[in-house]
């Protein structure tokens, strides 16, 4: 079994914003994001560009964050259920974004938080994975990896 | 009549109305009446309104006809408050306005903020504020629903000097506690009457009722305007009971991230203690290096 992305679905799929909250939502579908959601969004009085919003009567605090360069997030959808275990699947994109916002319940943004942290293993990973010419010097191969 | 269009720029926040303030009550002692308006409700705004006169004004104040604020009816009370605005020359008056959004995202926040404190640092906030604006204050009243002896001793703290009583219906004892318990039912009322909903819900009648969970045009309400994901439009206290459980019954199941701390809490205290003597279960699985576990990176193989 192997799963496929249909690459020419995501030439087409729509630029959409995109929201990562601090809470599991049970449900899949169509959900008035813009009406109960972005009319929400202030921008913080405090610090920083932060942003301040609710949810259900909650309070959240969020912060943009702009993909690595390279890279492109996708909504997937699969359009054909398969039928057994084993056959190949495929998925199309639907939507994609280029950066997001997300959010916390009730506290700051900071660099410590867990989503930013985890963006920086893109940084260590290409400083790992990168081919290393023979001609570079010590130094520069144990360059510093850059946080963020 | 009241204009509230500064609230009504963006209903989510806070907002401050005030009275001119003339120069006899910056020169002459003053007592200042303190109350609230719409409490209890499932809906809108909870409204603190302050009014202050001079001591020496007491007699004159007292015949203004100020009664209990819930005695009178709708179209009394915007009278009283129009004749109130005829006499700044002896009185001034503030209203604080608590959005129902600051109610809600207060009270469920990390470390809940009850409506207790919540009031008595609304009722402080404009007892300050008629300080910095120059008000002579001396004596306040204030109603509360709650323990009138703590929360006297609270404001005594706070105000050494100045004489603070503190009652249980104090509204319908001191014409000033009534005065300001006018100002407060009048914004309450204005705000609920002219409400638009920012997530553009258009209602056929905007009567929503009392407030209260048994008046059947609140529930009719929030029958209406229920939203699956999101709940309830902005205009809900999400922290009633009432709001909770329609949201419970008939909503989309949302787990949060400090959802655990009451269950864990709760478990802690069912501990056994052969659990201390247990060996670790150490099956030999190679662990990922903890700059991947702390930071929740998994390997994805399939979706």
């Amino acid at each position: 079994m192997a799963i496929f992305i249909d690459t020419k679905s995501v030439q087409k799929a729509v630029t959409d914003s995109c929201h990562f909250v601090p809470c599991e939502i049970d449900f899949n579908g169509e959900a008035k994001v813009e009406d109960f959601f972005c009319k929400t969004i202030t921008p913080s009085a405090t610090d920083g560009d932060d942003m301040t919003a609710f949810f259900r009567g909650r309070p959240l605090n969020g912060s943009e964050i702009t993909l690595p360069d390279g890279y492109t997030g996708l909504v997937l959808r699969e359009p054909h259920k398969r039928s057994t275990e084993d056959e190949d699947r495929t998925l199309t994109a639907t939507h994609k974004f280029n950066n997001f916002t997300y959010w916390n319940l009730d506290k700051q943004t900071t660099p410590d938080d867990l989503i930013q942290k985890a963006l920086q293993w893109v940084d260590i990973s290409s400083a790992l994975h990168k081919p290393v010419s023979l001609e570079s010097s010590p130094e520069s191969s144990q360059g510093s990896v850059k946080g963020q | 009549m009241l204009n509230q269009s500064k609230y009504e720029n963006n209903r989510s926040k806070n907002c401050l109305l005030e009275s001119p303030i003339c120069e006899r009550l910056q020169a002459e002692p003053c007592w200042l009446g303190i109350d609230e308006a719409g409490r209890g409700p499932v809906l809108g705004p909870m409204v603190y309104g302050i009014c202050f006169s001079p001591l020496a004004d007491k007699d004159k104040f007292s015949k203004m006809k100020f009664a209990d604020s819930k005695t009178l009816t709708e179209e009394q009370r915007d009278n009283v408050f129009g004749t109130m605005n005829e006499s700044l020359d002896m009185l001034g008056w503030m209203v604080e306005i608590l959005s129902p959004v600051y109610i809600s995202t207060s009270m469920l926040r990390r470390e809940k903020y009850n409506l207790n404190a919540l009031s008595h640092d609304c009722a402080i906030g404009l007892i300050n504020t008629a300080l910095e604006r120059g008000v002579n204050v001396t004596e306040v009243y204030v109603d509360t629903v709650g323990d009138p002896v703590k929360y006297q001793a609270k404001l005594k703290e706070l105000f050494p000097s100045i004489d603070v009583t503190v009652a249980k219906k104090a509204d319908s004892l001191y014409p000033i506690v009534s005065a300001a318990s006018i100002c407060a039912k009048v914004s309450r009322d204005h705000a609920v009457k002219n409400w638009e909903f920012m997530e553009g819900i258009i209602l056929k009648e905007s009567d929503y009722g009392s407030g209260y969970p048994g008046d059947p045009k609140t529930k009719k309400f929030l029958e209406n305007s229920f939203d699956k994901v999101f709940g309830f439009p902005s205009f809900v206290r999400f922290s009633w009971s009432t709001a909770s459980l329609i949201i419970e019954k008939n909503g989309v199941a949302v787990k949060w991230e400090d959802d655990e701390d009451e269950a864990d809490a709760a478990s802690q205290g069912n501990t056994v203690l052969s659990q201390y003597f247990k060996s670790k279960d150490d099956k030999g699985e190679q662990t990922r290096h903890r700059f991947f576990t702390h930071r929740q990176l998994n390997h994805v193989t399939s979706f």
